[in-house]
């Protein structure tokens, strides 16, 4: 029985591998990869300009980020390749003024749910 | 792949991959843009800064090597209404004029080997006019730990020793070396390591 259950929340997985991701995931999974680049920066910076260099950062806001809106319009599969590679609007609030910008990347679905990656140049 | 195909691929998609905004940090320094006068945007590509430039009543020359940014470049300027000159120039072999521009813009031209940006930068102060303002903005070699894109050739990026060797011929020099969010582009968006040059071309000149 457990092995049947093993196999298929498998199935389920890869199943789910293909299905196209949903804006609302895509959203989620870009913002988490945006905090999660914030914060190697800082954690870069910190490491070699120290405490105080991180501070200036914070007091600037300069890492101050806000998703203000999120618009998915295509996404296709590439041979080869995991996941998606989808195109979507957004605008980010920031303290040097808000980012509007048409962004490509790719969404692949993982053990901790659907993950953002750079699309390459 | 040559390195001008490169660039001619990623400029012949119908969007515009840098956005048709202007670039913060040049939308910054508005108070210091004269109200008329000439400006050089070296290396514009789709014409998102020149066009903003052109906006403000400044005479534009946007140059850059790629036809296909030019032409976007060119459709920006008539879609909002301005006049914005172009020209097909390799800034690597270009005839820099001299003395001849109010404003020379450079934003993110890091595509230039170390000897060729030495070129490129000799140029850039030579065609600006005594008194010309000139605004830079680059990525630092920081910008590679960062992984949010940019160019991967670290000697390309701008470093304060660099830009101060450089320009230390200007006066009212301020650099200024920060991480910010940003985008640039259409896969980047995040922190980026950052370093703006504003610097004033001394009425005696110091090439």
């Amino acid at each position: 029985m457990h092995m049947l259950i093993v196999g298929l929340m498998a199935a389920t997985a890869l199943a789910g591998h293909n299905v196209e991701p949903s804006e609302e995931a895509m959203r989620i999974a870009f913002a988490s990869d945006l905090a999660d680049g914030v914060g190697a920066a800082l954690a870069y910076v910190g490491e070699t300009g120290g405490s105080e260099a991180v501070a200036r950062i914070h007091e600037a806001r300069t890492d101050a980020f806000e998703i203000r809106s999120f618009r998915k319009l295509t996404c296709r599969t590439s041979a080869g390749k995991p996941g998606h590679l989808c195109d979507f609007a957004v605008e980010i609030d920031t303290v040097a003024g808000p980012i509007a910008q048409q962004v490509a990347g790719r969404f692949v679905a993982g053990p901790w749910g659907l993950a953002y990656q750079m699309a390459e140049d | 792949m040559s390195e001008f195909e490169r660039w001619e691929n990623r400029f012949s998609v119908p969007d515009y991959i840098f956005g048709t905004e202007p670039n913060a940090f040049l939308k910054a320094q508005a108070d210091l843009l004269p109200k008329s006068g000439t400006v050089l945007a070296v290396a514009d590509g789709e014409g998102r800064n020149g066009v903003w430039l052109a906006e403000r009543g400044l005479d534009v020359l946007s140059i850059d090597w790629s036809p296909a940014a030019q032409a976007k470049a060119e459709a920006l300027a008539k879609r909002r209404s301005v006049a914005l000159r172009t020209l097909l120039v390799n800034v690597v072999d270009w005839q820099w004029p001299e003395a001849t521009y109010d404003v020379v813009v450079a934003i993110f031209v890091q595509f230039v080997s170390p000897p060729e940006q030495r070129r490129m930068f000799a140029g850039m102060r030579q065609a600006l006019k005594p008194g010309g303002l000139l605004l830079i903005e680059g990525y630092r070699p920081e910008q590679l730990n960062y992984k949010t894109g940019g160019p991967s050739q670290v000697e390309n990026l701008y470093t304060r020793a660099l830009l101060e060797a450089e320009f230390a011929g200007l006066s009212d020099l301020r650099i200024d070396e920060y991480a910010s969010m940003m985008s640039e582009g259409a896969a980047h968006v995040g922190m980026a390591a950052l370093i703006d040059l504003v610097g004033r071309k001394q009425a005696v000149h110091r090439n």
